[in-house]
């Protein structure tokens, strides 16, 4: 009789649990999917990061040799908060720099690619700058003509609601 | 019958943590800017009736430096000569009563410096 109780009340907290994931990931689906413009996609929808121009934050520190800071300029126009977790040269781009000849005689830079950053946008959050320290790298082949050169290197930032 | 129970609610939960964590991508363009090298203004002093002694303050980024004189006759000699690694370095020899002047390019890999304005002295 009391195993049956305990039983009894073990299987209706197991149905309360599950009805309640239930009903939270109904809520989740209908943000990921729904295009209807009803209040739960409107509040759930979730639109792209913006990554805009660094480079007037962009600090001087790298020489042949050595590396350097990557500036990420971004943005999120999101109703939740979102963290940055990698950032990674896109497939098949190219770093270039605002100098002709330093382009033509070689930039000599290269990104490592970041996996597990922990870069937190709050909701609506404006242009934000991040700075990943020694990401950047510019070898001893360097032109010349890229001292002062700004590059700019096309990046995929992969990041999650937090 | 428990155990699955659990296992079944505890997998359902997980499901609904991973769920909330939404994934975003974006594509567009990071930046990075490079120094420039310029080299600082040596300091000389005479050591000794055939030499002179230079020092200057280290430029950033720079791996070494070459150093140029003008006045005289010959070339700069001593530890003045070809990259120097370091703040400092001799010329030597150098003749008495002659007036030297003395610039300083950082270098580094492939990198020529803006040399530094000239400095002066009597041997």
């Amino acid at each position: 009789m009391l195993t049956l109780r305990i039983r009894r009340r073990t299987l209706l907290a197991v149905v309360g649990v599950v009805a309640a994931v239930a009903a939270a990931g109904g809520a989740i689906a209908s943000w990921s999917t729904s295009t209807s413009g009803n209040a739960y996609s409107k509040a759930g929808t979730a639109s792209p990061l913006v990554l805009s121009d660094a480079s007037a934050s962009t600090s001087a520190d790298l020489y042949p040799g050595a590396d350097g800071t990557l500036k990420l300029k971004v943005a999120n126009p999101n109703s939740f908060s979102v963290r940055i977790t990698a950032v990674a040269l896109t497939s098949g781009g190219t770093i270039t720099s605002n100098v002709a000849a330093c382009n033509s005689g070689g930039t000599g830079v290269t990104l490592t690619n970041q996996t597990g950053l922990t870069l937190d946008l709050a909701t609506n959050a404006g242009a934000t700058v991040f700075s990943i320290p020694g990401a950047v790298h510019m070898s001893n082949s360097s032109d010349t003509n890229c001292q002062g050169a700004v590059f700019t290197i096309p990046v995929d930032v992969t990041a999650a609601s937090s | 019958m428990r155990s699955g129970i659990v296992a079944i609610a505890a997998a359902l939960v997980l499901t609904g943590t991973s769920a909330a964590a939404w994934p975003l991508a974006a594509a567009g363009s990071a930046k990075a800017k490079a120094g420039a090298l310029v080299g600082n203004q040596p300091t000389p002093a005479k050591s000794d009736a055939i030499t002179v002694a230079l020092s200057w303050a280290a430029t950033p980024g720079a791996s070494g430096y070459t150093i140029q004189r003008s006045g005289g006759v010959g070339s700069i000699g001593g530890t003045c000569t070809g990259t120097v690694i370091g703040t400092s370095c001799s010329d030597s020899p150098v003749v008495p009563l002659t007036t030297y002047s003395y610039t300083v390019t950082p270098i580094a890999g492939t990198w020529t410096g803006t040399a530094s304005a000239p400095r002066s002295i009597t041997a």
